[in-house]
């Protein structure tokens, strides 16, 4: 190892050209709290790389505010080496991360160095360097969003369907488990073989380390990681770090999502972006808003996930879905930042903590809950089945205070109590199972066509799991495949199922 | 309302130019500090008012930074390649370990010192 670092060193060496010439220079005058205040640079444009030169070495460093005489820059690391009187150097390029095909299976920093201890990723050839900041594609470049992204939560793909290139709001307080129906989303695209697969990123802002070792952790294990980047800035990171994160998730997908692949970016989560950009911005003495927020604090948002797109074929035809994660306080979505996202987004997914507590998980309330993009994002197979699903629900729901007076009610209530008691117990699933759409069609089909009318509530469960089994078993090939590679139920394949829910529910 | 050195050194040239005497100017400049808490900044403000007398005659401020105590020719032979209206100040900076740094109107720099090079090389 040591011999070939003498060899890299070695060829740098002999290759250096030397080339003087006047380059544009600025001197700190002021530094604290992660801001170096510069004066000169008179060139520098606006989010442009700056490198400070200290007495152990170049600090890289970014413009954010160009003022009259000054410039305030966010330093991107610790900044405990900067001191007034430090000379700046511009780059004259804006930040930008390395990205190559290699980068998937690695953790990285939200300046795209490696930080998973497995070296540098790719090599200098294969890299491109795409800026964090990047105009959003305009209407032109877009076409509708047609093809499912499945999650694998049966709730989901059911009733809030989301298409490649949407974006949809994981918004819940803490604990109800946003982290779990985002993880869920990952692991399931391997399951969604009858389409082009998902390359995922994960952008971990403010987590614990500990928390984005076990998310690395289990998506090794699943065999995930090997789609999927993780982005990482945590919670000990310098504010300007948590800032750029999302960015960097943004600008890694849209290297993939150019070259015409289907991506899906996490953002986990938005609310402790908003906080680092707070206190980035008042550090730079800009004014406060509303909760002490900068003005601009819906374009920070907005422009973020703006980016997330379905290009038309002759843009290469990939797409950027992406899954903002917020964290209200709570209950509470009318506060500030969760407005301003719920505003911005294709619907939401809102995960309640009543429902967590009674068991209900994922806690998804699917009355506030909502997929803009709707019924367009989903095949006619799950749209056949999950059609009444949402209503009777609804009528579920409804009905739900007169549960406990079960034993007064008419017949045709008391059915579509039991009706909406099994529903519920059946959307019911574990944390890191999802389930592939092919195995969710028929399963809902049963429970909503009268198969499972005679199933306790507590059997539920592993009747799901026996009829999955049994399919598998003896009808992969005359209902699972089609379905799996068409997406659709056909007549054929509606009466195969017919007559295999009524041999199995026989015996 | 922050008032910056080069507030002070544009204020107190107009005051000049305006017929004030140089004595009675200085002394304000010097209340007018004091009376704002930024007596501190008097050298930052004189050496902006340097700045400005330079350039209103044309010239730029050159400060040569020497890695070492330059012998007397390689001295002159450096402040005379800059023009008569030049304000030229050199230093001496061990840090930069060999060679000189030439910056001008600290805004352009030109490393010709060891310090640059191995900077160059290694990142």
């Amino acid at each position: 190892m040591s011999y070939e670092i003498i060899e890299k060193l070695q060829r740098e060496i002999a290759g250096y050209t030397d080339d003087p010439a006047f380059h544009q220079v600025g001197m700190v005058v002021e530094v604290g709290d992660g801001i170096a205040r510069i004066k000169g640079l008179t060139k520098a444009v606006s989010q442009e790389l700056l490198h400070i030169q200290t007495k152990s070495g170049d600090v890289p460093a970014i413009a954010f505010s160009l003022e009259e005489e000054f410039i305030g820059a966010i330093i991107l690391a610790r900044g405990e080496g900067v001191a007034v009187g430090d000379r700046v150097r511009g780059t004259g390029r804006v930040l930008s991360v390395p990205v190559c095909d290699e980068i998937l299976g690695r953790v990285v920093t939200a300046l795209g160095e490696s930080a998973d201890g497995k070296g540098t990723i790719g090599t200098e050839a294969s890299t491109t360097y795409c800026p964090l900041e990047r105009p959003a594609p305009d209407v032109v470049s877009r076409e509708s969003v047609r093809m499912p992204l499945h999650t694998g939560i049966k709730a989901v793909d059911a009733m809030i369907p989301i298409g490649r290139g949407q974006r949809e709001l994981i918004i819940g307080d803490r604990g109800t488990g946003k982290t779990a129906v985002a993880l869920d989303t990952i692991l399931n695209q391997m399951n969604d073989k009858g389409r082009p697969q998902v390359y995922c990123v994960y952008v971990a802002i403010g987590q614990k380390q500990s928390k984005v070792a076990q998310i690395v952790h289990k998506l090794r294990k699943a065999g995930a990681l090997e789609y999927t980047t993780v982005v990482s800035a945590p919670a000990g990171s310098p504010a300007p770090l948590l800032y750029l994160a999302p960015f960097a998730g943004a600008a890694i997908a849209e290297y993939f999502m150019d070259k015409g692949k289907d991506v899906l970016v996490i953002y986990d989560d938005l609310s402790k972006h908003a906080d680092a950009y707070r206190e980035i911005s008042l550090l730079l003495r800009r004014s406060p808003g509303r909760e002490a927020y900068p003005g601009d604090i819906f374009y920070l948002h907005s422009r973020l996930l703006e980016r997330a797109a379905k290009l038309d074929k002759a843009h290469g035809g990939g797409s950027f879905t992406a899954l903002p994660i917020i964290e209200t306080k709570l209950g509470d979505v009318a506060a500030y930042i969760p407005t301003n996202v719920i505003s911005i987004t294709d619907g939401q997914i809102y995960l309640e903590s009543s429902l967590f507590n009674q068991g209900i998980r994922p806690a998804v309330n699917v009355g506030l809950s909502v997929s803009r993009v709707g019924s367009s994002a989903q095949t006619k197979a799950m749209k056949k089945v999950a059609g009444k699903l949402r209503l009777e629900l609804a009528q579920f729901r409804e009905l739900a205070a007169f549960v406990q007076f079960a034993s007064d009610l008419d017949a045709s209530t008391r059915a579509k109590i039991a009706r909406g008691e099994l529903l519920t117990e059946l959307l019911k699933q574990p944390d890191g199972a999802p389930q592939a759409f092919y195995h969710t069609v028929p399963v809902l089909y049963a429970a909503l066509n009268g198969y499972m009318e005679h199933v306790a509530k507590s059997e539920v469960r592993s009747f799901e799991t026996r009829l999955i089994d049994y399919l598998d078993a003896h009808h992969r090939a005359d209902i699972l495949k089609p379905i799996e590679t068409t997406g659709e139920m056909t007549e054929e394949t509606e009466q195969s199922l017919k007559a295999a829910l009524l041999k199995f529910t026989k015996e | 309302m922050i008032y910056r050195p080069s507030h002070y050194a544009a204020a107190f040239r107009n005051a000049l130019s305006s017929g004030v005497s140089f004595e009675i100017a200085k002394k304000n400049l010097l209340s007018s500090l004091e009376k704002r808490g930024d007596g501190h900044r008097f050298r930052q403000v004189v050496q902006e008012i340097e700045r400005l007398e330079t350039r209103a005659h044309g010239g730029q401020c050159v400060t040569l930074e020497f890695a070492h105590e330059p012998t007397q020719d390689a001295r002159t032979a450096l402040t005379h390649a800059f023009g008569p209206h030049d304000r030229v100040s050199s230093t001496v900076r061990s840090d930069l370990i060999a060679g000189v740094r030439i910056t001008i109107d600290d805004e352009r720099e030109l490393d010709i010192s060891l310090a640059g090079k191995l900077r160059a090389l290694f990142h």
